[in-house]
């Protein structure tokens, strides 16, 4: 595992992973096919987690815990966001969305930032919307092994 | 003596780096280069101390991650604290922040050059006359000009619209570019070299007289010598990690320059002790907080061409807001769009018909900086309630703009109003929210006040000729000594100052 323990556990990037899958989820509109499912979103995960500051690191790491622990809360279920249905979960995540709590709300948006920022990059999310990339090489991570997809 | 540029990779081997100069700068951005520029070309020595990496052209990428690898602090993701997290923005590489911005070019209103003269002794050292010359040669040296009709693009010809139709005063972006091809990279550092950055300008004109840089190297601290700054000490390393390099310890034969920013400055001389006995070091932060509204239009707005800040309305400044059209590149602008899930997928399949204006506060909230935990930064800004009500109306009045050019739909991302707005009546509930900067995502790039000038050592941190008070030898050079804001884009105005500071450096 790249980095320390501080850096992430291996279930953890599985979360981060699950969640940049929730919200940009595949064939979600006709003209838009791709979703985060379709990239090797757990080696961009990987390098984020090890080239960031580790004090974004941290507060990544304390959104998804929360993220994953909100059921307890909203649904007074013992159960974790990822495994709800996924009607329910966007359920969960419209309602944090919504919240008047300031660090709520913005615990669906930080994970949906740092999602696109990984998944937008990708010359073939682009490419299909029409954007020729100045350099059609994928990005360092998505490049790293010839590999697409989830391994 | 023939100049470099040099950095880890370049020194690994070695236990320490040494170099001498008249002149040592710390940073390479709008400031440092710019003094560098002047005191090379008046035949001075200099050096450079740059803590991030110099990236030629050659190795730049069109994903943001991988810019913000390696041009931007922190990753993009700096902070300051406050009621909201505002991500504070700057560039960390050769060439500062003037190698990820949007190549805007202002000079300073003449009201707030009155107000710094009256109020903190500037016009000795900056008479207005004297800043005109040195903004006209500025001009010229870096091909300031207005952004081409062939490379508006969507989003600036619909924001021209837009304001036209509301008969607001607004106009084309001067910028320092030569050449734009309009691909709408600035923030991921300009593909093809045409935007005159310091790094693409200032930097290699230096070096081309002599100057070396020193990259990848943190200046950490200041030498002294008979009570004058004699240098600086600093240490190679990767800016995001990795083991420590060699150790740089270079002397300066008549001066040190900090143009770290308002930001690093404060906390380079809080660091080597100096600065600090008026109180206000690291104090009085000012930005330009700024938010953006998204409008989604029939015609394609293509925002991915074009210059990426091409059309802008400073119609009203005088009640503390500009508006700027701005692309943003993919990565980043789809964040913004409202929804998660499929919803957003759908929204981001519409993307290429999504045009995106921002609106810049000249904010009245004073902030700080002051050093971290573990060698970081701890920085605390916060929107005053009328800094909101102002950022509101301008919003408010972006919108209006926005459905006069044609917007279908309103995509406000504010808290508290609905994810998408058909018309102007949707807005009325933007005036009843609180004036709480919690319920807007805002971000600050354009910082200053945090060693103030003045001609009081009492008062201030530095004198208006950027002389540290307390330590011969020690200037600032870059918006740290600006007293105040002024509601328009500062690189020219900082180049211009920094410009003055080395010229009087240099005997000029
Ligand atoms: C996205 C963005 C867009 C912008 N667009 C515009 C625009 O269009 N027009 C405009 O006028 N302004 C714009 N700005 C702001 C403008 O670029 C900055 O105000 C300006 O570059 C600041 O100049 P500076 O020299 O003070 O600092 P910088 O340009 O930030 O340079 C400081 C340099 O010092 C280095 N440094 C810091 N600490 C140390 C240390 N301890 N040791 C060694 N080196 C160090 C940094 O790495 C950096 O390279 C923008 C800013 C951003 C973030």
């Amino acid at each position: 595992m790249p980095g320390s323990w501080l850096r992430g556990l291996a279930f953890e990037r599985r979360w981060l992973v699950a969640l940049f899958e929730l919200l940009i989820p595949a064939e979600a509109d006709p003209r838009f096919r791709l979703g985060a499912k379709d990239a090797p979103m757990h080696r961009y995960v990987d390098e984020l987690l090890r080239l960031a500051p580790l004090k974004f690191v941290l507060g990544l790491r304390a959104s998804v815990w929360l993220l994953q622990l909100s059921p307890l809360v909203l649904l007074l279920r013992p159960t974790l966001l990822l495994a709800l249905r996924p009607s329910e979960q966007y359920g969960v995540l419209d309602r944090l969305r919504g919240s008047e709590v300031y660090l709520l709300r913005e615990l669906p948006l930080l994970l949906k930032t740092i999602g696109c920022l990984g998944f937008c990059g990708l010359p073939e999310v682009q490419a299909q919307l029409g954007i020729q990339p100045r350099d059609a090489t994928p990005p360092a991570w998505a490049a790293a092994h010839g590999e697409q997809g989830r391994s | 003596m023939s100049g470099a540029i040099l950095q880890l990779q370049d020194v690994c081997e070695r236990r320490e780096v040494t170099d001498s100069a008249d002149v040592v700068i710390v940073g390479t951005g709008a400031a440092g280069a710019t003094a560098a520029r002047v005191l090379t070309e008046a035949g001075l020595d200099v050096i450079l101390v740059e803590e991030g990496e110099h990236v030629p052209t050659a190795e730049l990428r069109s994903d943001m991650l991988a810019s913000f690898r390696r041009l931007w602090r922190d990753m993009g993701f700096q902070v300051a604290e406050g009621r909201a997290f505002t991500p504070i923005l700057q560039g960390r590489c050769v060439g500062g922040t003037t190698a990820i911005n949007g190549a805007i070019i202002h000079r300073l209103p003449e009201v707030i050059h009155q107000l710094w003269c009256r109020d903190h002794g500037a016009g000795d050292f900056l008479p207005y006359a004297k800043l005109q010359r040195v903004y006209d040669q500025l001009d010229e040296e870096l091909a300031v000009g207005a952004a081409p009709e062939a490379i508006l693009g969507g989003n600036n010809r619909l924001m021209r619209a837009g304001i036209e139709a509301c008969g607001w005063q607004g106009n084309l972006i001067r910028r320092n570019v030569r050449g734009c091809e309009g691909t709408s990279h600035c923030n991921q550092g300009c593909p093809n070299a045409r935007r005159q950055s310091m790094n693409n300008s200032y930097v290699p004109r230096a070096v081309a007289s002599g100057a070396r840089v020193y990259a990848t190297c943190r200046a950490e601290g200041l030498l002294r010598e008979r009570g004058r700054a004699a240098g600086v000490v600093g240490r190679f390393r990767l800016p995001l990690g990795g083991p420590p390099g060699p150790r740089l310890r270079v002397h300066a034969r008549r001066a040190v320059i900090v143009a770290a920013s308002a930001i690093q400055t404060p906390l380079l001389l809080a660091r080597a002790g100096v600065g600090g006995s008026s109180g206000l070091l690291g104090q009085r932060l000012q930005a330009h907080p700024g938010g953006a509204i998204m409008g989604l239009f029939d015609e394609p707005v293509r925002p991915w061409f074009g210059a990426t800040q091409g059309y802008e309305s400073t119609h009203f400044w005088p009640e503390r807001m500009k508006f700027e059209a701005v692309s943003m590149p993919l990565e980043l602008g789809a964040a913004r769009l409202p929804g998660i899930g499929p919803a957003l997928m759908r929204q981001l399949g519409a993307y290429g018909h999504v045009a995106t204006w921002g609106v810049q506060v000249r904010a009245r909230a004073h902030g700080s900086v002051r050093p971290g935990l573990f060698g970081g930064t701890s920085i605390r800004y916060d929107m005053t309630d009328e800094d909101v009500r102002t950022l509101k109306l301008g919003l408010r009045r972006v919108s209006e703009a926005m459905f006069a050019a044609g917007a279908r739909e309103l995509l406000p991302g504010i808290h508290g109003l609905p994810e998408r707005i058909t018309s102007l009546d949707g807005l009325a509930a933007l005036e009843s929210l609180p004036d709480d900067p919690r319920r807007f995502h805002c971000i600050a790039a354009h910082l200053f006040g945090t060693a103030v000038m003045g001609t009081d050592p009492r008062g201030s941190v530095v004198a208006p000729d950027g002389s540290v008070h307390g330590l011969p030898g020690l200037y600032v050079a870059d918006s740290s000594p600006f007293p105040t804001n002024f509601g328009v884009n500062p690189q020219h105005t900082i180049c211009a100052y920094a410009w003055l500071v080395a010229e009087r450096l240099a005997g000029g």
